[in-house]
């Protein structure tokens, strides 16, 4: 993994490793495997939003299956 | 989608007659000889000016009386209801592969009503863990043609 | 510097937490692989079917009560000291706390371990919901009450820790890892207080002889207050680590701090007045009570969902910051040879699957078509038995080099450990499924009868006792890969200042933009017991108005 000098979120007075003289990065510029930092404004979930929405198709088409071929076709049940 | 869940559930429920029980009514688990429960078995009742059955089953370690030594015979296509309680532990009673499924809690009455649609042999599982022979416990409905129904086995 | 360097004292604590739970893990799994092979009737040389009930109470017990427990504490110990930035408040506290939890622990185990003596009065074959009239050895509740007291405890020390750190800054919201174990705690007190009534009140004074009769639907009901909030218990810090930690490690940020903090509070109000949905078969509740608990679970899909958006979002977030594309292609460029990110990740994707399987188990009358089959452990072995258990794992690799100063060996067996534990239960669960489909029940040592056969709807019998003999045992495999892996590393893994990178970056949505209501932890709390008492007063009046212990049945030994 990555062997980079990077203060903790929590202790930032007493990490002895941060380097005082350099101006503030971000963590995604101390970090060699991120390309590129994305801001918050710039973001756009597009990719979770179809996992998602493809999650809900399949959910509630099992849904239908079980509810109305697997439970009410296993008849007898209990009616009162 | 929480709402079509639920809106689904309970048009099951309200239309499609599939329900779950939900009485409150208590009974002496260490005094049921001197209840209906101390002759079980299948009755025939009239409810509505209509022949339905009413059966009672003690559940116990580990047999169903009846079910397990001899099997509940009860006709196709009549109202049947079940009413089942326990004189020692939790067990469960499931009609294998219908929706026939219930709790029985020793000082609670277990009451479902159903009507079997065919003619046919199921077995009955103790669902819920009852001591160390729970796997063994096991019994048997056989659902005779309404026709065919043999009434000489009805108990009083 | 590393957590061990910067809180060496609760770095030990957290420490001798998890050393239990790895041992209650080993244990347990084991229990797990013999009862895999001994129901399917692969091998039943092992132990008898008598005695394999006791072997289902130990797996039940060491693995949801003892392993998560443990886990959890330690987990708890380790994110409340990072982000409080302070140790363990008092030690003797703290350290009393953990002894407390392992001799209730201890007692519990031995009376279990007890039925497997042959002519033993120490037994406790009744299983991890302990139904009376099956009576188990005093011991057992007593252990088991020891060990929620001590849980008890253990949410007070980081109270306590909260309380000091609040003082220092009384202007700053809570911290998010603080936050999150905050109100898990706190639905846990909420929750607990059933569970704790049932044993002490009930069980304890019964097992010991004072009273000799007992109403068994009481003590279910009670059972079942705590019985489905304590899932929560033990996903809740699986979404932690998915919340804190998993957007970093797949390179991203996590995406709001605000929803993080709602879903938390969603699950304080409604995790507990949910638990009849355990109970939708059996007599004595009405169907009002079994429909509000019915709303109230499904209500608790949103915050799962809210979660399901969060965590996928902040991982898109990783994804696309090491130059993912298009709308699926970057999910390829996530850190799928990191050994922690592929745990939490596939403990996911199985917990998408298993919510499916519970949104059946939650609805009043399809509950039925299921109920007590096979279905329902199927179901738990993709929540707890994955989405928790495989979390817990992963972030262990993560953690344990954190709290050792340690860098982790063995690499590759770490990284094949989720892949297989993934594969393992694909194939055991998708069979226990189907066969609860067909009416195969749970909880039984020889689901073969005499008198009937049972007709699967897809595929066959013998097809899915294999599936559940080989996903046993690949999931034993992985168990021990992953044993093997944490005890090398924790002995003789290379000594390093910061044996892993354990920054975690601020939300892309900071704590700045939440609102300061979801912090008032006394109006959430307050809310939550309100809905507790209005799924629960009336039903249990009606249970003891005739007698708190009528009417009552003898107790059988178990």
């Amino acid at each position: 993994m990555l062997i980079i000098n990077m203060p903790d979120e929590t202790s930032h007075s007493t990490d002895a490793n941060s380097n005082s003289t350099e101006p503030a990065k971000s963590w995604e510029q101390r970090n060699p495997e991120i390309e590129r930092e994305i801001t918050i404004d710039e973001y756009q979930p597009t990719g979770t939003l179809t996992l998602t929405l493809l999650y809900f198709a399949i959910v509630v088409l099992m849904w239908i299956f079980m509810y109305f071929v697997e439970f009410a076709g296993n008849a007898p049940s209990i009616i009162d | 989608m929480i709402v079509f869940f639920i809106a689904t559930v309970v048009y099951g429920f309200v239309a499609m007659d599939l329900k779950v029980i939900g009485n409150y009514e208590t009974i002496d688990p260490q005094n049921l000889s001197d209840t209906p429960f101390g002759t079980p078995g299948v009755k025939e009742v009239t409810k509505n000016g209509a022949t339905e059955y009413e059966v009672y089953v003690q559940t116990l370690q580990f047999a169903f009386l009846p079910g397990t030594s001899s099997p509940i015979t009860v006709p196709a296509d009549t109202r049947i209801t079940f009413y089942i309680t326990s004189p020692d532990v939790l067990h469960g009673f499931d009609v294998a592969g219908t929706n026939l499924n219930t709790m029985a809690i020793p000082g609670q009455i277990s009451k479902f009503t159903t009507i079997f649609p065919e003619a046919r042999e199921y077995g009955i599982v103790c669902n819920e863990y009852c001591g160390p022979a729970h796997h063994i416990m096991e019994g048997k409905i056989e659902v005779v043609p309404k026709s065919e129904f043999d009434k000489s086995n009805l108990v009083e | 510097m590393t957590f061990l360097h910067q809180y060496p004292k609760a770095a030990k604590v957290a420490k001798a937490n998890f050393i239990v739970a790895f041992i209650a893990l080993a244990i347990g799994g084991l229990f797990g692989f013999i009862q895999a092979l001994h129901r399917t009737d692969v091998f039943r040389g092992f132990f008898n079917s008598g005695e394999y009930y006791t072997l289902l109470t130990g797996h039940g017990v060491l693995l949801a009560l003892i392993f998560t427990t443990f886990f959890i504490a330690g987990l708890f110990v380790w994110g409340v000291t990072r982000s409080l930035d302070r140790e363990p408040e008092n030690m003797t506290f703290t350290w009393s706390w953990f002894w407390l939890m392992t001799i209730g622990l201890i007692m519990t185990a031995v009376t279990i371990l007890g039925g497997l003596v042959p002519d033993s009065s120490i037994r406790a074959a009744v299983l991890y919901t302990f139904y009376p009239p099956l009576q188990a050895h005093p011991a057992f509740y007593i252990g088991l009450a020891l060990v929620i007291v001590a849980s008890w405890m253990a949410g007070a020390d980081w109270f306590w820790s909260y309380n000091k750190w609040r003082k220092n800054h009384p202007d700053e919201r809570i911290p998010i890892l603080t936050f999150m174990a905050l109100f898990t705690m706190m639905m846990w007190y909420v929750c607990t207080i059933g569970v704790a009534v049932e044993v002490v009140g009930l069980l304890i004074p019964w097992s010991l002889g004072w009273v000799t009769e007992i109403e068994p639907l009481l003590p279910r009901t009670l059972f079942w207050y705590f019985g489905h909030a304590v899932v929560y218990f033990w996903l809740l810090p699986a979404y932690y680590v998915w919340y804190a930690i998993l957007p970093k490690l797949s390179g991203g940020r996590l995406f709001s701090d605000a929803m993080t903090r709602i879903v938390f509070v969603i699950f304080l109000l409604l995790s507990t007045p949910v638990g009849y949905h355990h109970q939708y078969a059996d007599p004595g509740i009405s169907v009002g009570f079994k429909f509000y608990a019915m709303a109230t679970t499904m209500l608790l899909l949103l915050p799962s969902l809210m979660t399901l958006f969060t965590v996928v979002a902040s991982m898109e977030h990783g994804a696309r910051q090491r130059g993912g594309k298009g709308y699926l292609k970057w999910i390829g460029k996530l850190p799928w040879d990191s050994p922690a990110f592929v745990g939490c990740a596939l403990a996911g994707i199985m917990f998408a699957a298993g919510g499916f399987s519970g949104m059946i188990n939650a609805s009043m009358n399809i509950n039925l078509l299921i109920h007590n089959t096979i279905w329902v452990p199927g179901h738990f072995h993709l929540t707890v038995g994955t989405a928790v258990a495989l979390t817990f794992m992963a972030i262990s690799y993560w953690l344990i080099p954190q709290l050792t100063g340690r860098k982790l060996k063995f690499k590759t067996l770490a990284l094949i450990q989720p892949y297989a534990w993934f594969l393992g239960m694909t194939l055991m669960s998708n069979a226990m499924h189907r066969a609860g489909l067909a009416g195969v029940p749970r909880r039984t040592a020889e689901p073969q009868y005499s008198g009937f056969e049972f007709e699967p709807i897809f595929g066959t019998m013998a097809e899915m006792d294999w599936q559940i003999a080989i996903g046993g045992t690949i999931l034993t495999i992985s168990l021990i890969l992953f044993l093997w892996v944490i005890t090398a590393s924790w002995m003789g893994g290379e000594k390093s200042d910061r044996p892993v990178d354990d920054y975690i970056p601020e939300p892309l949505s900071g704590a700045e933009h939440t609102p300061k209501i979801l912090d008032n932890m006394k109006l959430w709390f307050a809310l939550a017991i309100i809905l507790v008492l209005l799924a629960y007063s009336f039903p249990l009046w009606e249970m003891i108005s005739d007698g708190i212990f009528e009417p009552g049945a003898l107790p059988r030994p178990s």
